[in-house]
């Protein structure tokens, strides 16, 4: 008998649910699929909840930790372990995925049993993905994630999804080739070679080796992120893609990019860390600017929110970067800025599946996503009103909301590095209300454009309330309790900034 | 078995004692009454033959090297394994052939018969331990290949497809044997064994640069490596899938394990060859491909790039011998299933000669469609299937070698190939399906689809657990190869 850990655990059977619905969909739909699939979803959550009240607070390092050698040849392991970083994004995927499984149950089309498949692949690879601790392995999770996404994005996706969705491979596929050759490299670098992320954390490497390595990991992260001016794929990604994928791709996907930067960037590469973070914190503010000047004019309410998500990714990396760029980076300062973009990539989990949610219910019911057609649908949608609403809150970075604490750190991390770089952080704050609060208004307010036809198809499901319920839940929970995240991933942000800011020449 | 696993030259006969009882049968039974069941027979016998080939080489699977026929032929692990993948690859293209050949019986036979013959070669090609035998094993190889090209007699395209194919090749087998004769000038011996003990002086005669540039355009023409590469694509064009899949992988592969048997000597002499014809053919393969419209030809463009990464390989000396193989043998399963898949798909009754021909199989064949992304998935190198691991070990051996710029271009290049594999996948996945009969299937025909199920699900298997075979490869280079 094979002792598992609970995160292999939970990997194998999102890979298993995934070949379950995947072979119960037939020719014709059942409602069967739907109750496997939710079934599966469930489970997943208890494992995530059994995983977060095992989790250890007070250890430093990596727990539940699991080590298999795989391929002898290359040493390759199969080595899990999750920090509190890890447990908060693998927390966030089995949220967010379980939530795409409640919110597909009005699809009654034959291939929903491949759709469901598909999600629970992208969980399982997610997953596998946060906790990996070998360096090879993440990167065959994260490459094999492109497949479900590409194909997801491709097949049900709207009309120019082909387009979309050889764009998204390309990009992302580019970006990451050439971070493989750097962890070969790195391997290689070793006595004895293998990929153990920790080994790679000890490793000298002199100016030059840090800069091309750092560029190729910085690379693969940055097209995921994705940051400006790499970014555009992303809006034809989101827009093309279902709505469960624009759910999975948004709160999910761009993580990757952030756990990335924050997994290998920080701790591998100290030093030119600091001689290139000015560069990438400019990016980054641009990102927030340009995006959200775009976000405002678009009709496009998808695109609309893609532009938004560009936005606060620039926020996060201004966040992780802004104590970096300063002359003498403060131990204190980083941990600051390292902290509230972890929050940011949760709080924008959350609170972009939720607009992408709610834009999904819209579509499905009025089959546009441009702005122009609605008008006035809080009259006869309030629910769907009150929980849009929420969210975009959420986004904007209100007091009380899960967004506002993330991105209070980032401005505060911004501020203490340079004034004027704070103050442009600081702008994402209006001109997300700019854009989020004009979408409402068009959306929502107002006089009603078209009186609905089918009154009854207009109230909201079981499940699209619950899903929409349990985001809300979730985003007023960490805007007033934030500390939930706050203690886990300390112990662990500490360690990473230990190493982060400690030359290595 | 005691007296077979002590003179294993046997299999050769009975291999060849085969393919004269096809050969009778094909040609004596011709009564009208049996006639229908005369192709069934003629496959039956082949496949059962090979079956028993498998299993008797798996038998006598060998530790040491031992010489027969005065030192012509060599059996050693290398051989054996070389023996045992062709004979399994062929297994896999013959059962695939039937599902296209049902529908044109008169050349099922002769298929099969020609089959054998060129099987036959190449199992003496891969145990030769002579110049001698390499050539002879060479030519038995390629013979039975020019008639097999043009099976379907009645098309002006495959007459012209294979005077191609004979006229490069003969070219090739002059330049092969002047080239081995300068070998044998230098060496004063015709067998392999001797060879090592030549050691390379200083100065190197130009002779010898000449006799091995020879030699390796004869191994190039044969492999279809850049710039000798023109005859693949019109020639598969030209040819029945079936003998597309059946010229695409064993025979490579019998020619791959006589590159490795030569290179060996003089390797600071081959290594140049290797690295730069190796980057082209994954430069020039994968560009080309990227144009294609016609599927045989994306595929002969895309085994080009896939030679390409196996003469990378070689050039990495001792392991990457061992990756060499274990990229060959994986990508000849990729483009097998890819034949067989397409085989299953000329059962609709429609041809499937160009790309648009697939446009929406996942709606109207849905099995299929999902066979053919992990084969081209794998192809283009994701992980976790095959594919992946083949490249990662390559770009594994050229970061050891310091090799970073050619690790960069090949990472680079395949991103480039992904273009195309991931057209594919946009046609069969992302477009909207034509309306296109299904296909009926026959007793017999489950299991044919079961072999293909499995060969697919191999994709993925040695992909998650490449240990083993991995391990086959290099304890096959290193028992037989002495550096």
């Amino acid at each position: 008998m094979i002792k598992m850990n609970l995160l292999s655990i939970l990997i194998n059977f999102s890979l298993g649910s995934s070949v379950l619905v995947y072979l119960f969909s037939g020719k014709q739909y059942t409602k069967l699929t739907h109750w496997i699939a939710l079934l599966g979803a469930i489970a997943s959550l208890i494992g995530g909840g059994l995983l977060f009240y095992q989790f250890d607070v007070t250890q430093q390092g990596f727990q539940f930790q699991e080590n298999w050698l795989w391929i002898t040849r290359w040493n390759i392991h199969y080595a899990l372990g999750i920090d509190g970083i890890s447990l908060m994004l693998i927390l966030l995927t089995i949220l967010i995925t379980s939530l795409s499984v409640l919110t597909t149950w009005h699809r009654h089309d034959p291939s929903v049993g491949k759709y469901l498949g598909h999600i629970f692949l992208l969980q399982g690879l997610m997953i596998a993905s946060f906790s990996a601790t070998d360096g090879m392995l993440f990167y065959i999770c994260w490459e094999a994630l492109l497949i479900p996404m590409t194909l997801m994005i491709g097949i049900w996706g709207s009309a120019e999804r082909a387009h979309a969705a050889i764009k998204f491979f390309l990009y992302t596929f580019l970006g990451s080739a050439l971070m493989l050759v750097g962890l070969l490299y790195l391997g290689n670098q070793q006595t004895s070679p293998n990929f153990m992320i920790t080994h790679f954390y000890s490793l000298p490497l002199n100016w030059s080796e840090q800069l091309l390595l750092f560029s190729v990991f910085f690379l693969a992260f940055a097209v995921k992120i994705p940051l400006f001016p790499l970014h555009t794929w992303l809006p034809e990604a989101h827009t093309e893609a279902p709505t469960e994928g624009s759910m999975i791709l948004a709160a999910l996907m761009l993580k990757l990019g952030g756990y990335g930067v924050i997994r290998f960037c920080l701790p591998i590469f100290p030093d030119i860390l600091k001689w290139c973070a000015p560069v990438i914190c400019a990016l980054g503010l641009s990102a927030v600017i340009y995006a959200s000047l775009i976000a405002c004019v678009q009709q496009d309410m998808k695109k609309l929110i893609a532009y938004s998500s560009i936005a606060h990714m620039g926020m996060m990396m201004v966040g992780i970067f802004a104590a970096f760029s300063s002359k003498n980076p403060s131990y204190s300062h980083a941990v600051l800025g390292v902290t509230g973009s972890i929050l940011q990539m949760i709080a924008h989990g959350m609170s972009s599946a939720g607009l992408f949610l709610g834009i999904g219910i819209l579509y499905q019911r009025f089959h546009s996503r441009m702005v122009e057609h609605y008008s006035g649908l809080a009259q006869i949608m309030p629910t769907l009103a009150t929980g849009f609403m929420i969210f975009s809150l959420s986004s904007m970075g209100l007091p009380g909301t899960a967004g506002f604490v993330g991105e209070y750190f980032i401005i505060l991390s911004a501020v203490q590095y340079n004034f004027w770089v704070g103050l442009l952080a600081a702008s994402t704050l209006i001109l997300s209300v700019g854009y989020l609060l004009l979408l409402y208004g068009k959306l929502f307010w107002g006089i009603l454009k078209h009186p609905p036809i089918y009154q009854d198809t207009l109230h909201l499901s079981i499940q699209e309330q619950i899903a929409m319920w349990v985001l809300v839940i979730g985003i007023f929970l960490l805007g007033i309790w934030p500390m939930l995240i706050l203690e886990r991933i300390q112990p662990a942000v500490e360690t990473i900034l230990k190493l982060g800011l400690q030359s290595k020449l | 078995m005691n007296f077979l696993s002590n003179n294993p030259p046997i299999f050769l006969g009975f291999l060849l004692f085969v393919s004269i009882i096809v050969l009778l049968l094909d040609s004596f039974l011709n009564n009208a009454s049996i006639l229908g069941y005369k192709h069934h027979l003629i496959f039956t016998i082949t496949i059962a033959s090979l079956s028993i080939l498998l299993v008797w080489i798996s038998q006598i699977y060998p530790s040491t090297k031992t010489f027969f026929f005065n030192g012509h032929f060599l059996w050693d692990p290398l051989s054996a394994f070389l023996t045992m993948s062709i004979v399994l690859l062929t297994i896999l293209v013959f059962l695939y052939a039937y599902v296209e050949l049902t529908q044109s019986p008169t050349i099922m036979s002769d298929y099969y018969l020609l089959g054998l013959l060129s099987t036959f070669g190449m199992l003496v090609l891969v145990s030769a331990g002579s110049l001698l035998t390499v050539y002879l094993g060479l030519e038995i190889m390629t013979l039975p290949l020019y008639p097999m090209i043009c099976l379907k007699r009645e098309q002006t395209l495959s007459a012209e497809g294979a005077m191609k194919y004979i006229v490069i090749n003969i070219f090739g087998s002059i330049l092969l044997l002047y080239g081995l004769s300068i070998l044998y000038n230098f060496n004063h011996s015709f067998f392999l064994s001797d060879f090592s003990r030549i050691a390379i002086g200083q100065n190197v005669s130009s002779l010898l640069h000449i006799g091995i540039l020879l030699v390796f355009i004869a191994f190039g023409l044969k492999l279809g490596v850049v710039p000798f590469h023109f005859w693949m694509p019109d020639v598969y064009q030209s040819a029945p899938l079936s003998v597309v899949s059946f010229l695409s992988s064993a025979p490579k592969l019998a020619v791959l394990g006589m590159g490795l048997r030569l290179i060996q000597y003089h390797f600071v002499l081959w290594k140049p060859l290797l690295v730069i014809l190796g980057l082209l053919s994954i430069i020039v393969g994968n560009f080309m491909a990227l144009t294609q419209t016609n599927i045989k030809r994306l595929l002969a463009y895309s085994s080009i790039g896939h030679m390409g990464f196996i003469l990378l390989s070689l050039f990495l000396a001792q392991n990457g011998y061992s990756q060499a193989l274990f990229y060959s043998v994986s990508y000849n399963l990729m483009i097998i299933a890819m034949c067989g898949i397409l085989a299953w798909l000329t059962r609709t009754g429609r041809s499937i000669e160009w790309l648009d021909d697939l446009k929406g199989l996942h709606i109207t064949h849905s099995q299929f469609a999902f066979g053919m992304l992990i084969v081209l998935v794998s192809m283009l190198g994701l992980p976790p299937f095959v594919g992946f691991f083949a490249k990662l070990g390559i770009l594994q051996l050229l970061v050891t070698h310091h090799l970073y710029s050619i690790a960069c271009t090949v990472a680079l290049v395949n991103v480039i190939s992904s273009y195309y594999y991931f057209n594919l996948i946009r046609l069969v996945y992302f477009e909207k399906a034509e309306p296109t009969p299904g296909i009926s299937l026959g007793k017999f025909d489950s299991v044919l689809m079961f072999v293909l199920c499995i060969n697919i699900l191999m994709l993925l298997l040695l992909g998650l657990l490449p240990d083993r075979f991995l391990q086959y490869c290099e304890s096959a280079i290193a028992l037989s190869l002495s550096h």
